[in-house]
């Protein structure tokens, strides 16, 4: 990838690429559920000491999305990579309970910086598959997500490791960009699932 | 992965739930919440017998005093705020994260390590990726040293290689300057020492093992305490018989210092550079291939007692010490280099 | 004119003339740019004394002896192997670029730990951690030859100037709108000029941290930028397809350079700057004539986009490194391929030669750097052992030296 292709993600081209952020805390599922958007092997992932960065096509548009490593020791670089972010994904493990209002404080913070300010945010309560997890409702209400006033947000219910849910990313980019994607759906005469028709109201 | 639209997307808010899709988890049954969670036991020995978890999340927390026993496969574990206690888990698909944890004693076998906020930890693992520590102090590391019956089966479902054990490749994440949060433990050492074997029923009726001889995983120094001497790799390639040959040998070299072991896939360039001949390449780059790093003095003692070994075409020994030391080298690299994402 | 005193320069090969000229100390400076270990060296000296009046009979042993010394030194560097000597891991996230002083006795890194720290080279050890930037680090320079002084520029918007014996913060120079991603210091090391994000360049002074000027003209990011030797010029290369020319004194434009059918990745001057090269992520290397400001050639060839060029110090070769894996040696006159270094298994992102030219480094994402013959395009060395992508790479002065960057945070220093 080097140096220069990250300088040319940092520019804003918002018809063609969508520039996307994955944060949440150390060992929350980010770089599983990056690797499950890249159709990639998800079963030998290191924990991320730095940042990682896939570009993943969808539909036509060009996802960077940027995955950076979560430990406590390492959330003041987060600021580094807010500039000219399109979406914020926002992971949770939804089973690891005891960090809820970690996690919670974490999202917070982050609603409140000023570099973020309106930018889309994804929920993704991620590890459903696990007993413990609790449900993408408890999550939202415990996040309080109802309060969130200021930008369009979203909570999925995910399990990277399946792969189950993750494809809503793509969802979130039709929403969240109606007029450039319908546009590109048009001109790339895209697919239409088994008969199921798209309808995107803002 | 494509873009799947769900039928009914129409008119669909932003700030609602998605339409109503159903996922894995919402046809799952209910479990017995007591099986897979253990929490503020204090001062008893608790264990999990083979298919009692079953591939499901397993948490621990609040314990005292405990000795803990999962002869089992799981998804993934917390150990939360434990004091003074002794656990096994066989083997973990994902990961196992120690938090607010003193004093414990950690055994098991995962895809990735982590603790946070730990004093007093000792690990022996086996761990596909590098362990991560964070804010942790007084750790020691060594090599798991594990046999019971179900053991390989176990391992099986979590997807994890015996082959691939980083316990000696660790990242801290908050290292202290001029000191070591961590330590590594030295070969005499016995799992035992540590954690003892489970006296209680039915928990003694599993044949457990901790030598070294009978281990699943097999016992390696690790890179950073290599001995002082020379390096010979022996690779084995891949065919229908590989797992059973590499046991054979690693038998037949009893004697010698297993440094580490490997099991990686490579193309044909990294075959070229490690291997150095071209007439193997279809072989190794079959299928994966399993790699142990002996430390010798010379390698013609390994290359006579592998003269008597079946299969024989199926190995590559190192030709020569300087041979031995290169290859190594190489491979060193490469095996990092896989490592990340 | 009287003279008191011969200088040497290896790289490129010359002689410098020290003299005094109506009380004044001056110097002159002979270039051999084609010296060869296999040259002819009494034809080079017959040459010399003939231009050079300078040098007296007396005085023509002792040129005969620099020019083998020269000589002596380029063969020297020819096959040497590199062994990995240290690993540092003093820096929490990925590194971005990596730099030597002139005499290779240190060398900076910048990373996105918000840091750059300088190292020294002998023991591997670090000197300073310059800290202060709110963001990351990417681009940083020394302040060559003189090598007192440390630029950093950050995606923070600014760029800082540090003293690299004390490691204080000299100014912090505030005026871009958006991140800061080249940067250079002029040869006289009296300004400073910054490349940015938002379409600007600026020329700074080093003794005051006063901004002198803004160049604007480009319509998209700069990410290339250079004096030349004088330091009367700057050339900025953007993602608006062109490479401005500029007056330094003046901050105004002199031409545009146009042609490129896409985003310009490096702009480089050659050694006499009589010539500028340009690599393009239009799979194109432009080469184009300083005076006249018009393109004299175009190497075609590459698959993918051209990444990083290279002048050697001589600047009669010219490398181009693509992200289709592969690299290319041409003739800089004649515009002839040389060699094509095939092997990497991923983008080759950074390209150099060695001082002396006989060996190429190249860095790529396939996480290795590698050495190549640039006559021959064999690959030398496979140099391995990152973790992750290698981001930048550099030689030091004596060509026995080499630093690698990469995103699994660490620097490797090679011997």
């Amino acid at each position: 990838m080097g140096l220069l292709a990250l300088l040319k993600k940092l520019k804003s081209t918002p018809d063609k690429e969508l520039r996307i952020l994955l944060l949440g805390l150390d060992n929350a599922g980010k770089t599983t559920l990056l690797k499950s958007l890249a159709s990639e092997d998800v079963s030998h992932i290191t924990p991320t000491q730095g940042f990682n960065i896939k570009s993943v096509n969808s539909s036509g548009f060009k996802l960077n999305v940027w995955d950076i490593g979560g430990q406590r020791k390492i959330r003041p670089y987060w600021r580094n990579y807010f500039e000219r972010t399109d979406v914020l994904i926002y992971v949770i493990d939804s089973s690891d309970r005891k960090r809820f209002d970690e996690t919670g404080l974490e999202l917070s913070e982050l609603l409140e910086e000023d570099k973020l300010g309106g930018v889309p945010i994804m929920v993704f309560a991620n590890k459903q598959d696990l007993f413990n997890a609790a449900p993408a409702t408890e999550i939202a209400e415990s996040l309080e997500l109802t309060n969130i006033r200021d930008r369009p947000w979203h909570i999925q219910a995910c399990s990277a490791m399946t792969g189950e849910g993750v494809e809503a990313v793509c969802i979130i980019c039709s929403k969240v960009f109606p007029g450039q994607y319908a546009k590109l759906v048009e001109r790339n005469g895209e697919h239409q699932q088994a008969g199921s028709n798209i309808h995107i109201t803002m | 992965m494509g873009c799947l639209f769900s039928k009914s997307a129409n008119h669909t808010k932003l700030s609602e739930d998605e339409s109503p899709q159903e996922f894995s988890w919402d046809k799952r049954k209910q479990l017995d919440v007591k099986n897979f969670v253990l929490d503020k036991q204090s001062g008893e020995t608790i264990g999990r017998l083979p298919g009692s978890i079953n591939g499901q999340q397993f948490i621990i927390q609040n314990c005292e005093n405990c000795d803990i026993y999962v002869f089992d496969h799981c998804a993934t574990v917390t150990v939360d705020d434990c004091v003074n206690c002794r656990i096994f888990i066989a083997a973990i698909k994902s990961s196992i994260f120690v938090r607010d944890c003193t004093d414990c004693v950690v055994a098991t076998s995962c895809q990735q390590f982590r603790t946070r906020d730990c004093k007093k930890l000792t690990a022996f693992l086996c761990c596909v990726t590098q362990p991560i520590i964070e804010s942790t102090t007084g750790v020691k590391f060594g090599c798991l040293k594990m046999f019971y019956p179900q053991f390989e089966q176990h391992l099986q479902a979590a997807g994890i290689s015996r082959f691939n054990n980083n316990w000696n490749n660790i990242h801290d994440f908050t290292p202290v300057p001029g000191e070591n949060n961590c330590s590594f433990l030295q070969q005499q050492v016995s799992l035992t020492d540590y954690l003892p074997l489970p006296t209680v029923e039915p928990l003694n009726t599993i044949e457990v093992s901790v030598e070294a001889r009978n281990s699943v995983i097999p016992y390696t120094v690790g890179s950073k305490q290599r001995p002082a001497g020379h390096s010979c790799l022996i690779a084995i390639f891949h065919f229908n018989h590989q797992i059973q040959l590499t046991t054979n040998v690693m038998a037949m070299l009893q004697e010698f210092i297993l440094v580490q072991t490997a099991e990686m896939t490579m193309n044909d360039s990294q075959a070229k550079r490690v291997f150095k001949k071209n007439d193997c390449l279809p072989q190794i780059t079959a299928g994966p291939v399993i790699m142990l790093e002996y430390s010798v003095h010379d390698v013609e003692a390994i290359q006579n007692i592998l003269k008597k070994a079946d299969h024989r075409e199926m190995l590559h020994i190192s030709d020569s010490i300087e041979d031995g030391a290169r290859e190594i080298d190489c491979l060193n690299n490469l095996t990092e280099m896989q490592m990340s994402v | 004119m009287k003279l008191k005193k011969f200088l040497l320069r290896y790289y490129p090969p010359g002689i410098i003339l020290e003299y005094e000229q109506g009380g004044l100390l001056k110097q002159r400076t002979l270039d051999i740019l084609n010296l060869q270990p296999t040259s002819d060296i009494d034809a080079i000296v017959d040459d010399l004394v003939r231009t050079e009046k300078l040098i007296t009979p007396s005085k023509v042993e002792q040129v005969r002896k620099l020019v083998q010394r020269l000589q002596d030194k380029l063969a020297q560097t020819q096959d040497s192997t590199f062994y990995l000597f240290k690993v540092l891991r003093a820096h929490i996230l990925p590194l971005t670029n990596v730099a030597f002083n002139k005499s290779g006795s240190s060398f900076i890194t910048g990373s996105y730990d918000r840091t750059c720290k300088i190292w020294d080279t002998g023991s591997g050890e670090e000197i300073h951690t310059l800290e202060g930037h709110r963001n990351v680090v990417y681009a940083i320079a020394f302040n060559n030859p003189y090598g007192d002084k440390v630029l950093t520029g950050s995606f923070d918007k600014t760029a800082k100037l540090w003293s690299s014996e004390s490691g204080k913060c000299f100014h912090t120079f505030r005026g871009h709108s958006s991140e800061i991603v080249c940067l250079n210091f002029d040869p006289k090391s009296t300004k400073v000029a910054t490349g940015s994000m938002d379409t600007s360049a600026k020329i700074w002074d080093v003794e005051t941290g006063v901004e002198l000027c803004t160049l604007s003209g480009h319509t998209a990011e700069i990410i290339s930028l250079s004096f030349n030797a004088t330091g009367t010029h700057l050339i900025t290369g953007s993602f608006d397809n062109t490479v401005m020319v500029w007056d330094v004194n003046t901050g105004k434009r002199v031409y545009t350079l146009v042609g490129h059918q896409a985003e310009i990745s490096s702009a480089q001057f050659n050694f006499d700057c009589s010539l500028i090269a340009t690599g393009s992520m239009d799979k194109t290397c432009k080469l184009w004539d300083f005076t006249r400001g018009c393109c004299i050639g175009t190497l075609r060839g590459h698959d993918d986009e051209v990444l990083d060029i290279a002048f050697d110090y001589t600047g009669q070769r010219l490398l181009t490194a693509s992200a289709d894996g592969t690299a290319r040696c041409y003739n800089s006159t004649t515009h002839s391929l040389l060699s094509k270094m095939e092997g990497h298994e991923g983008e080759i992102s950074k390209i150099c030669f060695n001082p002396s030219g006989s060996r190429v480094l190249t860095a790529s994402s396939d996480k290795t750097a590698r050495l190549w013959d640039p006559e021959t395009g064999e690959v030398k060395q496979v140099l391995e052992g990152h973790t992750d992508e290698i981001f930048s790479c550099a030689f030091n002065y004596e060509g026995n030296c080499i630093i690698t960057g990469s995103k699994d945070n660490t620097c490797r220093i090679w011997r």
